[in-house]
């Protein structure tokens, strides 16, 4: 009781340097907060890439069309691309996914959710960033789910353009969509209905069309992911990938299969290996994620050297003062305890008011990551705390080391 | 009645050629009521006599014991205790924290000792109003005279009323007339069966003290 009672008296003394702790620690947080936030999601990105790369091989469709127009024209025949493409999953899997656009009215932060080039301004329904898919996209990547299930979706996919006319589309959203919708919601849209069927956990990210390259690793959460029917997946072939469950099975061997089966249904499809590049690829993720490392470590380094000092000074200065409090009945565990409140009693206005500044800066400095990412913010802090009874121990064993007469007389 | 009792206390800091014998196997005796001085040269010992007395420090060997209590059995916190509640201390420069009022700096042994909150206040109206400073309440030390910093030093050695009061240098700071003060409220709380025990320089103050024990380079020579 005493140690609360002198700890909470002391705040009133030293303004300055309880403003400039106060300011460090804010910075700090702040500070260790991003570069933690930039860190997980590069994490994110890189553990995604190796769990879609992981013992399997992805192939892009290439044209072998003269043109658009003789590619259009064999789409719109018969069933062709449907059989070509029912034929190449017996043995691949298929994935066909396409970034788009869902046109809605406004809800709440609809500005994070906006695909900018396809909104117009003034317009009363906004385009939100969606990807069109079919039911293999996530298995195929490994895309995990935090609510719901994606089976309406997946029965979804199956059925034609023409027999989903009318019907209400079972829609997956990105993790930033929760608290603005809710499971089972019916969403009224410029042109359809739509129902959530489930959302995404956070950080989910998809390559974009198979090219490795980080900025095609693009972050699901502010998604809407739409089913494609049947028969626009298979119009779509030029933008599938194909996915090999294999390692061992060789370019060459892939592209035997395709051209044979090219010339079964009458179709001019090859693939292409976008493997070689992605050993670069991940390469520079590993890169990218391990800057932000050392940027949490540089962080880490002033923040400690600065604190360091400023509780060196203030406890020396203090010193007069715990040993007339040693000599009247206080251990030094009880001194410990003391500076120690006196900090947290900072440290958590200095949370309160960094948290209030990243929530109120998210969307203008974050480049991808638009929601608040409470486990760095956790990371960040419990950080902050060690290194504050760390930094905290070292003077105070300091003092600990002087005779208690020295240090009344300041000797 | 024995109620301090040091055998063969020795205390040294530093290592090997750095080492300096502070305390060299001291034994000593004091009884309860006394009123003892402490005497000898600069860098003789005495402060860190007194400070393993009143259990501010810890002798590197040897056996104290106050009132049937060996100390070097005690945890922090026990020890912590015993200078809470046995011993009222007194320095030189009076250690009042200049940021706390007179009633602040005498609380912090009340503070230590599970007094209620309402008794504390009236404890320290009483002792400052024997020691002849009851106006003092609300003053910070920088407002106050040496003579009567010392008497808020003395009020805060005594608020848990203490059996023994280890002073050191007392009347360091303090012109004579005032330092006579001093030694005069000494006496007074020695009727009290109060053990006290005062280092100084002062040979007049020393003369005044039932015992006298003479320290040099760490050891007693002379204890009478």
């Amino acid at each position: 009781m005493n140690n609360l009672w002198y700890s909470f008296r002391e705040l009133k003394n030293g303004i300055i340097f309880k403003l400039i702790i106060f300011i460090q620690i804010v910075l700090a947080i702040i500070l260790l907060y991003r570069a933690n936030e930039l860190r997980n999601y590069e994490y994110s990105k890189l553990n995604l890439i190796q769990n879609i790369t992981k013992n399997k091989t992805i192939y892009t469709f290439g044209s072998k069309y003269d043109s658009p127009e003789a590619l259009s024209k064999d789409s719109m025949e018969g069933n062709k691309f449907s059989n070509f493409s029912k034929a190449v999953q017996k043995r691949y899997g298929l994935v066909t996914a396409t970034f788009g656009e869902v046109f809605m009215e406004n809800f709440q932060n609809i500005n994070e959710f906006i695909d900018n080039d396809d909104t117009s301004p003034g317009d009363r329904y906004k385009a939100i960033n969606s990807l069109q898919c079919n039911s293999g996209f996530f298995s195929t990547f490994d895309i995990k789910l935090s609510q719901g299930n994606t089976s309406e979706f997946d029965k979804f996919t199956k059925l034609s353009s023409t027999d989903t006319r009318g019907k209400i589309i079972p829609v997956i959203l990105g993790d930033s969509y929760r608290g603005i919708f809710n499971l089972n919601d019916i969403i009224k849209t410029k042109y359809e209905k739509l129902k959530v069927v489930a959302f995404l956990q956070k950080n989910q990210f998809y390559l974009d069309k198979g090219m490795y390259e980080p900025n095609s690793a693009k972050s699901l959460d502010t998604y809407m992911i739409v089913p494609s029917p049947s028969d626009i997946q298979n119009g779509n072939l030029i933008n599938s990938l194909l996915v090999s469950n294999s390692q061992k099975e060789d370019l060459p061997s892939v592209e035997n299969y395709i051209d044979m089966l090219s010339k079964k249904y009458d179709v001019k499809f090859s693939v292409n290996d976008p493997s070689e590049n992605i050993d670069d690829f991940t390469s520079l993720m590993t890169y990218n994620a391990n800057i932000k490392i050392l940027l949490v470590y540089i962080v880490m380094f002033f923040v400690v050297i600065a604190l360091l000092a400023i509780f060196t000074n203030r406890i020396n200065a203090k010193r007069k003062e715990f040993s007339v409090h040693l000599m009247h009945g206080a251990t030094y565990l009880d001194i410990y305890i003391r500076v120690i409140l006196e900090n947290i009693y900072l440290l958590v206005l200095s949370i309160i008011m960094a948290f209030y500044y990243i929530q109120k800066t998210q969307d203008q400095i974050a480049f991808q990551v638009l929601k608040f990412d409470l486990g760095a913010f956790e990371q960040s802090i419990v950080t902050i705390f060690v290194v504050i009874i760390i930094v905290e121990t070292i003077p105070i064993y300091n003092i600990s080391k002087n005779r208690i007469n020295y240090l009344i007389k300041g000797e | 009645m024995e109620l301090i009792s040091m055998k063969s206390i020795t205390r040294f800091y530093g290592k090997n050629e750095n080492r300096v014998n502070a305390l060299r196997s001291i034994n000593l005796s004091i009884n309860a009521g006394e009123l003892v001085a402490i005497i000898g040269p600069s860098g003789s010992g005495k402060t860190t006599l007194l400070n393993i007395l009143g259990c501010l420090d810890s002798p590197n060997s040897g056996e104290y014991i106050i009132d049937k209590t060996d100390t070097s059995k005690l945890k922090p916190r026990e020890l912590a205790n015993i200078r809470n509640k046995k011993f009222g201390f007194i320095v030189q420069n009076f250690a009042l924290l200049d940021d706390y009022t007179v009633y602040e700096n005498i609380k912090i042994p009340l503070d230590y000792s599970n007094t209620k909150i309402k008794n504390k206040k009236q404890k320290i109206k009483e002792i400052l109003k024997k020691l002849g400073i009851e106006d003092k309440l609300n003053k910070y030390p920088t407002e106050l005279s040496g003579g009567q910093c010392q008497r808020v030093s003395i009020a805060r050695a005594l608020i848990n009323n203490p059996e023994i009061i280890l002073a050191d240098e007392p009347t360091g700071a303090l012109d004579r007339e005032m330092g006579q003060q001093v030694i005069d409220i000494f006496k007074e709380i020695n009727k009290e069966n109060k053990t006290i025990i005062i280092v100084t320089h002062d040979a007049n103050i020393a003369a005044q003290c039932d015992r006298i024990i003479t320290i040099e380079d760490g050891s007693i020579k002379s204890n009478n």
